[in-house]
């Protein structure tokens, strides 16, 4: 008997104890459960920032600042005059230091900000709190807003442990009058009508166990009950019962926690609510299915003002008070968008940057703060050039992506790629894995080789019909230009500008494709196996991102930079995890990037670009590529201009053939892009050692002289062996004279 | 001329050397208020990119070697032809043990370098350190040599 009594005791103990760790990890593990948090750049105020007083604005509503007359609180503003903002900012914990609430008077031009004052002593830069741009959430996507229990109204809890558990404060996990008041209301229905349970036992129901009701799974409820409540505060385990407590639903996500719930049904924060909204809340609890205020209003509405009663019954309402919160209506605000990633084309890149380095169990559950150099303003002006282009083709079912970089540090500005057939949102990031040819894009790599191997670009190309033997077919290859015509003898620079594909391939065969391949490999792009001709006309395939990265170096004085979409990573406190600095490795000599790129501004000047200038000044300098592949296929188009390099796709998904070109479909949202972001002109100033500026005539001669005579660069050698001309202004005066 | 007279002289020109001076402060100052009200059009974003300098020198100062280094690259996206900028970040790289991410910043600061003798000077010690610090020490005494050839003493 003994024996059994002590094997019975034993089990039960051993039990006890695997229940014990398994409600104390569990509990720790949800307690602080937080999906990563990804940060858009922080906005940065100073004399001189090129914003418009409609861009800060913007920003402003999308931070969720409030315009009001008095900005005693932060995130509050004021616009005392059609030019000035009076703006408080909140203070925030970035990666590398916190930042206090302040407020400054900011005074704009059209163009920019032209004084900003502040009660700050040394506020030359101010920097705003950034934007939350999404967060790594798990496959079983949840969200919560974690909320600390300071910052709940104590009517609210008052309000939540009159409705759910009276007894909260007395018992120690489970109330044995509340089983049985339980258990009397079921035999009186003859089915399970009611639960009984405090609310420790609906966190541990909540975060352990299936709703289905059983009595060893009541059992078992009841225990882990008893144990949260001896390992833990009341205070924490009401803490994480607000913040796990269910409430129904949104589309494909879970909502828990009052601090979301708020956001969700009245689009503020917990600490704002009125009563007869803590009401709702409260009273959904019982059902949020059943109880959902957008699906039965009646039946809800009634929850609320039962519960509005218990507050008034228990003192936690005047009379006042409560007439009036019994009169409101619901008012939940249907069309709050709770989007799970307002920018989810950025995240995915931030996603693929970051997956390397750190598990998924980390990004979705530890609460990270990734502070990313996503530009909501560039994004948004991308955004709406891209979707605006496919939008007003809706017969052509066009798919598009964007990308825009930091020309000096690499950073990727915007990143997009969702959008789908006729500006649908899909899915698929096409930036980062739509692999398409990218036909003329190609060229420009072409060129830096032939300047590599000792051609300038006053060098002689021959466009001529060609008919080349192919390995696998009888029929040669026998590739044309785009316009069906040959131009017979021509400058580099000229054959680059106006993209001509027989001079590129006569000079692809020069080089040899291996030592293209090569200058491929150098800027960072796994080249293809083969060495096909055809790859010369830019059947080699490329994601929109690779095609970024292959040109920032042409951009960047020949550096390659590792594109990154991160600045820092820290711990859900703040502390930093990682940082990611830039790096830069010289893959091209300065006298070649400085020649290639003066030469793409030939291709937006006289070439296949010229379309831009259009719609910019002529005095406006940017570097371009055009390309289009066969049938239109793809549209490309890829910019540098002095503080970015863009890269622009529109395409087919069905790779289907189109109507465009890279000028008329990609160039398009390029320059309706530049319109809305005013891009800075390309600075060609610095020319490297060893080169001198010359002009190129259609037929090839070089003319070396004074500085006004041209802007294409050309090696010193061949500047001393090329026709001279006599730049002095005054020659015909003297010769008049005859001086 | 005796003694006292010479002195006298002395104490003269020296106040009038002293009125210079000041009185060029003083319309230094003047300017620079002056410009201060406007915003240069040439470079709107340059009283920041000071401020950001200053913060990023304060930043490694403190040794805090990160920090400076995000200031530095932030004030390198407001003007990206800085070529300071590129000093400053290739001696934070220096002092973080990475010369060869040293010597490639500094490099690519050469290219923002072009009339400034003092910039183009720092820049090539900086190469002729990183080079040395990564063994490369044919590649260091070239770098000092242009750096000799810019600043003979």
């Amino acid at each position: 008997m003994v024996g059994i009594t002590l094997i019975l005791v034993i089990s039960v103990t051993w039990y006890l104890k695997g229940l014990e760790s398994t409600v104390t990890d569990r509990f720790e593990k949800r307690r602080f459960s937080i999906p990563s948090s990804v940060f858009a750049r922080s906005l940065q105020l100073f004399r001189g920032q090129k914003i418009t007083i409609n861009q800060l604005l913007r920003e402003l509503k999308e931070l969720g600042y409030r315009h009001q007359e008095s900005t005693k609180h932060p995130g509050t503003y004021h616009r005392p005059s059609p030019r000035s903002i009076t703006l408080h900012t909140r203070g925030f914990q970035f990666w590398d230091k916190k930042t206090k609430p302040q407020v400054i008077q900011l005074t704009f031009n059209h163009q920019s900000i032209t004084r900003l004052d502040s009660q700050e002593a040394n506020s030359v830069i101010v920097r705003l709190d950034p934007l939350k741009i999404g967060g790594m959430y798990p496959d079983k996507i949840e969200d919560r807003l974690l909320i600390g229990i300071e910052s709940v109204p104590e009517r609210l809890v008052e309000t939540l442990l009159l409705v759910e558990d009276r007894q909260f404060h007395e018992h120690r996990g489970v109330s044995f009058a509340g089983i049985g008041r339980a258990f009397l209301e079921n035999i009186k229905a003859g089915r399970i009508v009611q639960g009984g349970s405090t609310l420790t036992q609906q966190l541990v129901k909540n975060l352990f166990l299936y709703p289905e009701q059983t009595l060893g799974r009541k059992i078992k409820e009841v225990l882990m009950a008893g144990i949260l409540e001896y390992h833990y505060s009341k205070r924490e385990i009401l803490e994480t019962y607000l913040n796990q407590v269910y409430f129904g639903q949104n589309g494909r996500r879970a909502l828990h926690g009052f601090g979301l719930a708020s956001v969700r049904f009245f689009d503020k924060s917990i600490e704002d609510l009125e009563p007869q909204e803590m009401a709702l809340l409260v009273g959904m609890l019982k059902g949020p299915a059943y109880f959902d205020p957008f699906r039965h209003q009646k039946r809800t509405l009634k929850r609320r003002n039962l519960v509005l009663g218990l507050m008034r019954a228990q003192n936690l309402l005047t009379e006042k008070e409560w007439l009036l919160a019994r009169q409101k209506p619901l008012g939940t605000k249907k069309k709050v968008r709770l989007q799970l990633q307002q920018y989810p084309d950025y995240i995915d890149l931030v996603h693929q940057q970051i997956k390397e380095f750190y598990p998924e169990d980390v990004l979705e559950q530890e609460g990270l703060r990734i502070f990313t150099n996503m530009d909501p303003l560039t994004h948004h002006n991308a955004s709406r050039s891209l979707l605006g282009f496919i939008r007003d083709r809706p017969q052509a079912q066009l798919s598009g992506a964007m990308i825009v970089l930091d020309r000096s540090a690499g950073t990727i500005k915007t990143l997009i790629g969702r959008v789908g057939p006729g500006g649908s949102v899909s899915s698929f990031n096409r930036a980062l894995s739509a692999r398409r040819p990218i036909g003329s894009l190609l060229k420009p790599v072409i060129y830096l080789t032939a300047l590599e191997k000792g051609f300038h670009l006053g060098s002689d190309t021959f466009d001529e019909p060609m008919s080349i033997p192919q390995k696998h077919t009888d029929s040669p290859w026998e590739p044309q230009n785009f316009d069906g015509q040959s131009h017979g003898k021509v400058p580099l620079v000229h054959a680059l500008a106006n993209s001509y594909n027989l001079a590129t391939i006569w000079l692809g065969q020069e080089l040899g494709i291996p030592s293209i391949k090569e200058t491929i490999t150098r800027l960072g792009i796994q080249p293809p196996d083969h060495n096909y001709p055809s790859m010369l006309l830019g059947t080699i395939e490329m994601s929109p991102l690779d095609v970024a990265s292959m040109y920032h170096p042409i951009s960047a004085e020949g550096f390659r930079i590792p594109l990154r979409s991160i600045q820092a990573i820290t711990t859900a406190e703040g502390a930093l995890i990682q940082d990611f600095p830039i790096e830069m490795n010289q893959v091209i000599h300065e006298k070649n990037q400085y020649q290639i790129l003066t030469a793409m501004t030939q291709t937006m000047n006289h070439g296949t670009g010229k379309s831009f200038y259009q719609w910019a000044p002529k005095s406006f300098r940017i570097a371009g590529k055009t390309g289009t592949t066969q049938d239109g296929r793809d549209s490309w188009f890829t910019g540098i201009t002095e503080d970015a390099v863009s890269v622009v796709w529109i395409g087919r998904d069905n790779n289907a053939p189109t109507s465009l070109t890279g000028a008329t479909g990609a160039l398009r949202v390029f320059t309706n892009f530049h319109i809305h972001q005013k891009l800075k002109s390309l600075n060609l100033a610095n020319i490297p050692e060893g080169l001198v500026l010359s002009s190129i005539d259609e037929s090839g001669e070089i003319r070396v002289g004074c500085s006004t005579q041209g802007n294409i660069p050309i090696p010193k050698e061949v500047a001393a062996t090329s026709a001279h001309t006599d730049c002095d202004r005054w020659q015909w005066i003297k010769k008049i004279l005859k001086l | 001329m005796d003694k006292k007279d010479s002195k006298t002289i002395t104490r003269l020109l020296l106040t009038l050397i002293l009125t210079a001076i000041s009185s060029s402060c003083v319309t230094g100052n003047m300017q620079y208020s002056m410009e201060a009200q406007e915003i240069p059009a040439e470079n709107p974003e340059s009283e920041a990119v000071d401020d950001l300098i200053l913060q990023g020198s304060n930043l490694v100062d403190e040794g805090r070697y990160i920090e400076a280094s995000q200031v530095f690259e932030q004030a390198m996206q407001l003007n990206p032809r800085n070529g300071q900028l590129y000093f400053y970040l290739a001696g934070i790289r220096l002092k973080q043990g990475r010369p060869i991410q040293a010597e490639q910043t500094a490099k690519r600061g050469l290219r923002f370098g072009q009339g400034d003798r003092d910039l183009l000077f720092k820049l090539w010690v900086i190469i002729a350190v990183s080079r040395e610090r990564s063994g490369d020490l044919s590649g260091s005494e070239a770098a000092r040599a242009k750096a000799s050839a810019i600043k003979p003493h």
